[in-house]
């Protein structure tokens, strides 16, 4: 064995002669400071570690996802039926309580007792009124339907209490309600309008103005500004013979 | 700081002092006697000059880093030969679909030659740098584990215990690696001896 082996090295000493005259290959001129700059280099990528963590964190490619996130929460909101427990909830799903609120509001506020008394008044007339209205639309009278007619074929100019509400719109500065698809438009709206007893129509423009007048104007005014819808919807009211 | 000059402590006892005191001058040592030996054996067994750059200075990163984990119980040659050969196993791994492809290059880049009856010896023809081309593309034909084994033993000129413990070998293993990888490159290199 041991003389086979030293054969085989005889064997191949040419061969080992021949590699160890092979040129030795130098490492190239600046290894050593390439080597010290890669070294600095990973030295200060293993420091900022948690900075680049963070940068990677709150770079541009993760703001598309939290986008992302963000849009489909609200959406999920907004899709999602609640459990029915909520005030703005209740007031979207029943517009009935929405008024009645109002009514409320209306009454707290009434500083003296006439008021107050219209108020309920009001308020009583319009809980008769209601039933009917919920069990089958209210049938315009004879003269209404005849208007109706008129107004198929030419729109009715705005009636005084538009005129007056347009009026409060613009006092307080909010944008004019455009009636021109009203005045200008279909038949079926014209119908809707006319089927809407006029007081009726006074009594809704009332609430929005006191909504109106609760949200927007400044909070040592807004006595003012609601004794004065109130004292003017007693007149009309006492005008159109409540 | 060294308390001597570089050239006056053993490599074991550069990297033990590198693992001490974190002296840069040590490592720096180290790097300065290891870089030609190390490029020279990680060239002869890839065959690529930027490879093997890239696997020298990868070697000496992880003698910098991982400077602890080096026992003065074995020689700091084979410890930075073994690393250097892992690593350059693991490109020839990486290159394996190109290498297959830029073999079969080499092929016709290094065909036989014709080498004239009254031509220079081997010996001219080895400095005259032909024949080199001609052993490494040799060297590159034989089986990576006979390259390694032959590279160390009669470039590097590395004893067979040294070997055996930078490639994780039996020395008998070591030994017919390299017997047969003078076999076969006798069988390739034929014609250069032929004269």
């Amino acid at each position: 064995m041991k003389r086979s082996e030293e054969h085989e090295r005889e064997e191949h000493r040419d061969v080992a002669a021949l590699l160890g005259k092979l040129p030795r290959k130098k490492a190239p001129a600046g290894f050593e400071s390439r080597l010290m700059r890669r070294i600095n280099a990973e030295e200060y990528d293993r420091h900022s570690e948690p900075r680049r963590a963070k940068r990677i964190l709150t770079s541009s490619r993760f703001l598309p996802l939290g986008a992302g996130a963000a849009i489909i929460a609200i959406v999920a909101l907004l899709v999602t039926p609640g459990n029915g427990n909520g005030s703005a909830e209740q007031l979207i799903l029943e517009p009935e309580r929405v008024e009645r609120l109002i009514d409320v509001d209306m009454s707290e506020t009434a500083s003296d007792e006439a008021s107050a008394s219209r108020e309920k008044g009001l308020a009583e007339e319009r809980a008769a009124a209601e039933p009917s209205a919920k069990k089958k639309p209210t049938e315009p009278k004879p003269e209404i339907r005849a208007e109706m007619a008129v107004t198929e074929e030419a729109p009715p100019p705005p009636t005084e209490v538009e005129e007056e509400y347009d009026v409060a719109d613009a006092e307080y500065g909010a944008p004019t309600r455009d009636r021109s698809d009203d005045r200008l438009g279909g038949a079926a709206t014209m119908k809707r309008r006319a089927a809407i007893p006029e007081r009726n129509v006074y009594e809704s423009q009332s609430r929005r103005e006191l909504n109106f007048i609760r949200a927007y104007t400044p909070p040592e005014e807004e006595q003012r500004r609601i004794d004065s819808l109130r004292s003017r919807v007693a007149e009309r009211l006492d005008s159109t013979g409540r | 700081m060294l308390e001597r000059p570089s050239k006056d402590y053993t490599d074991e006892e550069l990297i033990v002092e590198f693992q001490k005191s974190d002296d840069i001058d040590a490592f720096q040592a180290l790097v300065g006697r290891y870089k030609d030996q190390l490029y020279n054996f990680v060239f002869r067994y890839l065959n690529e000059r930027d490879s093997a750059e890239d696997v020298v200075q990868e070697t000496m990163i992880r003698v910098y880093r991982k400077k602890n984990s080096y026992k003065p119980v074995a020689k700091f040659s084979t410890w930075v030969y073994t690393i250097a050969g892992n690593l350059a196993k693991s490109e020839l791994k990486k290159r394996k679909v190109r290498s297959a492809v830029s073999i079969d290059r080499r092929d016709e880049d290094y065909a036989p030659l014709e080498i004239a009856d009254d031509g220079p010896s081997p010996d001219e023809l080895a400095d005259a740098g032909i024949v080199e081309e001609e052993i490494q593309a040799a060297l590159m034909k034989i089986k990576p584990v006979y390259r390694e084994a032959v590279i160390l033993r009669d470039v590097e000129q590395l004893s067979y215990e040294e070997i055996a413990v930078a490639s994780g070998q039996e020395i008998g293993t070591v030994k017919s690696r390299i017997n047969r990888g003078r076999a076969a490159l006798k069988e390739l290199l034929k014609d250069v001896y032929q004269e």
